[in-house]
């Protein structure tokens, strides 16, 4: 496994992380970690473009990632800490592994 | 039929109060409004439901816009171990996902107490989700906030008993603390009170758990020559007061006046304030004694030999063998309960407040009356006083932080921990009998009891004491509960408890040699699984037996100091099966031994007993 395939993976690791503690309430250590997390996920969403341009056939949708950290920065911005982690979950961890599986 | 009707048809099969009193609300067409302009049904991503609730200008939602189920089911992975949790008190209830994902988990015999802050919200979610299980559940008890919400803490400290304290789960359903933040941390604050009162249990029971049960065993005596409180309902014209006489400072005030009120009304006198009646000549009507510590220097004048007792089955055995009176039950704690109900006896459920006078305005209660009369009740000091006759603070008792509440008068009086948690129980049994008893605060002093009509004694007794009134006439006219053959009947019920403690030794005995042999194996990780097994199932058995025995109930709360420590250590986690199965073992053979000394120790006492029948 790559260097970069392994970081992304990892950072998905991470970011479940994040949200298991939001879904449990626990929001000091869910923030803690998550401002901690959020360079790793710059990190891996580099990695992924960095694999695409290398790789033409790899269907990574800039404007889709664009939009969940959108709206995961929206959820926070309004205090909604469980739709913060439903994004998380569902959105960035669920497409971000699509793509994980697509890597070589 | 649709959803409302649904839920409301399970809700008045288990609770009709709270069924009549949201049909009350239902009634008012106005309600539909308010709860469409406030509460939404979203529907999930994931095909679910959610709700979202306007506050003011924000839209706050209840469970997750994507996975509901699969939201709780997280939530729920935050208490650990939670199939050890023998209770559980969740503020929220919603939509019922986090209850649902929480049940899943829980021990089958957990009892659940939710508290809904929001009746519109409550309302909302019987017309919008199915929560039959909530309604219907005999493990599940709810708690409407202005319908049934103060019976919430009472309820609580009832059911549950100290030694589970430490398995108890509090927690609340996800953005019902930022959408009722001041209920919130209302609950919070009663959740507190609730651990204070379980300490103050522990506390007393760790102390006093044997020589309660030792009462409770020689007070059988005292059976025959009763009365049980139940026996009283509707004796007492309703228009006749109850004056209930505690010992607190201002009585020094007012004594006198009591005279006043003599064959006029019930005067019924917590145990510590007899001495004053009696040194100044002041007849009462009865005598209220409920704690098994007390000093018989409150009963040294013997002419409180012939008034009769309201008491409690574990009350002081030498008070109760000083009395020549009739003995009246005010409830049937522990093994009288299950005595009476034999005979088809039923005690009235009673809500203990924790002192001999709450105990006397509970007698009142069930007595019915219209007006019950405070008299020195001042649940605070009068400067260094704390009780009457001049009594100072007793100098062993230490504040451990300084407690001011409203006087009677306005202003702040000083109080202590526990007074004040009488104040709080009185002026919840203000609120419960409000409508049907007025409650008349004649202390003339002391801290405010909210909810009472304030009044100088001397008022109130030209106010409401105008009919004559005689308890011994009513007494004269009322029979013992068991009359000579029965009562037979009831020594060889008394008399059998030989065998029962007997059984009880004897399976305990078995039961801490198969957790002896357990022990030693984990211990030495030699074990043969079948024989592990097989202990598993003697020790179950044997714990079977035990419980089966009419007298368990009193030794249960005998050996709790014995096994205190071993409690402690229930609810706890472990890494791997066998460090569990090795602590479970100790535990077991703790209780064991803990069960085989307190039936030895026993025997002689009902031995005695059985004499004095």
């Amino acid at each position: 496994m790559s260097s970069e395939k392994e970081q992304i993976k990892n950072t998905i690791n991470e970011v479940q992380k994040v949200v298991d503690l939001f879904y449990q309430q626990n929001d000091k250590d869910a923030f803690d970690k998550f401002l901690i997390v959020l360079e790793d996920m710059t990190n891996a969403i580099d990695n992924l473009a960095t694999y695409k341009n290398t790789n033409p056939g790899f269907a990574m949708d800039d404007k889709k990632i664009f939009s969940i950290l959108s709206n995961a920065m929206e959820a926070l911005e309004s205090d909604d800490k469980v739709l913060l982690a439903d994004i998380l979950q569902y959105d960035f961890i669920e497409y971000i592994e699509s793509l994980v599986e697509k890597m070589e | 039929m649709k959803l409302l009707d649904y839920n409301l048809e399970k809700l008045k099969s288990k609770n009709e109060y709270l069924y009549d009193c949201i049909n009350t609300i239902l009634a008012d067409q106005r309600i539909y409004d308010e709860i469409s302009n406030k509460f939404f049904v979203i529907e999930t991503k994931n095909g679910s439901k959610t709700i979202e609730c306007l506050s003011g200008h924000n839209k706050i939602r209840l469970n997750s816009m994507y996975n509901p189920e699969r939201e709780a089911q997280k939530w729920v992975i935050n208490f650990n171990n939670i199939s050890n949790y023998t209770s559980v008190a969740m503020f929220g209830i919603g939509n019922g996902v986090f209850y649902n994902a929480l049940k899943e988990k829980l021990n089958l015999h957990a009892d659940i107490f939710l508290y809904e802050p929001d009746v519109k919200l409550f309302i909302f979610c019987l017309a919008n989700f199915d929560l039959s299980d909530i309604l219907c559940n005999d493990k599940v008890f709810l708690y409407i906030d202005g319908i049934n919400g103060d019976r919430f803490l009472e309820d609580m400290s009832e059911k549950i008993n100290w030694a589970m304290l430490s398995t108890q789960l509090e927690c609340f359903h996800p953005a019902y603390d930022k959408l009722y933040k001041e209920k919130y941390f209302k609950f919070e604050y009663e959740l507190e009170e609730f651990r204070n009162i379980m300490i103050a249990r522990k506390n007393t029971s760790l102390l006093y758990a044997k020589k309660f049960t030792v009462n409770a065993l020689k007070n059988l005596r005292f059976i025959k020559e009763s009365n049980y409180i139940s026996e009283l309902k509707g004796k007492i014209d309703k228009d006749v007061p109850v004056i209930i006489v505690s010992a607190g400072p201002s009585l020094d005030k007012n004594i006198n006046i009591l005279r006043k009120a003599e064959g006029k009304a019930f005067i019924l006198t917590v145990d510590t304030a007899v001495k004053y009646l009696l040194a100044n000549d002041i007849k009462f009507d009865a005598i209220v004694t409920v704690d098994g510590r007390k000093s018989l220097k409150h009963f040294n004048d013997d002419r409180c030999s012939r008034y009769p007792l309201f008491t409690v089955p574990d009350a002081k055995s030498d008070v109760l063998e000083k009395n020549h009176s009739r003995k009246i039950w005010i409830n049937g704690t522990g093994y009288l309960q299950v005595l009476y109900e034999k005979y088809n006896l039923k005690f009235p459920k009673y809500i203990s407040g924790g002192s001999v006078a709450t105990a006397a305005f509970w007698i009142s209660e069930i007595l019915g009356v219209k007006k019950i009369i405070l008299v020195g009740q001042d649940l605070s000091y009068d400067g260094e006083m704390a009780h009457a006759g001049k009594i100072k603070q007793n100098a062993e008792w230490k504040d451990s932080r300084e407690i001011y509440v409203e006087g009677l008068y306005g202003g702040r009086v000083k109080t202590r921990a526990d007074w004040l948690n009488f104040i709080n129980w009185f002026e919840n049994a203000v609120e419960r009998v409000k409508g049907k008893t007025d409650v008349i605060d004649a202390t003339e002093g002391g801290a405010k009891i909210a909810g009472t009509l304030i009044m100088p004694l001397r008022d109130a007794i030209e106010r409401y004491c105008n009919k004559e009134f005689k308890f011994s006439e009513i007494l004269k006219e009322l029979p013992v509960t068991f009359d000579e053959r029965v009562y037979t009947k009831l020594c060889n019920d008394i008399s059998g408890i030989k065998n029962g403690l007997a059984e009880i030794s004897k399976a305990a005995k078995k039961g801490s040699m198969s957790a002896r042999d357990n022990i030693d194996m984990l211990k030495n990780k030699k074990y043969l699984p079948d024989k592990l097994n097989r202990n598993q199932e003697i020790m179950v058995q044997s714990q079977k037996q035990i419980q089966n025995q009419d007298i368990y109930i009193l030794l249960d709360e005998y050996i709790s100091a014995d096994i205190e420590e071993r409690l402690s250590t229930v609810g706890e986690h472990y890494d791997n099966v066998r460090d569990e199965l090795l602590e479970k073992s100790i535990n077991s053979k703790v209780l064991f031994d803990a069960l085989e000394k307190a039936a030895n120790e026993l025997l002689p006492v009902l031995e005695d007993t059985i004499k004095h029948l």
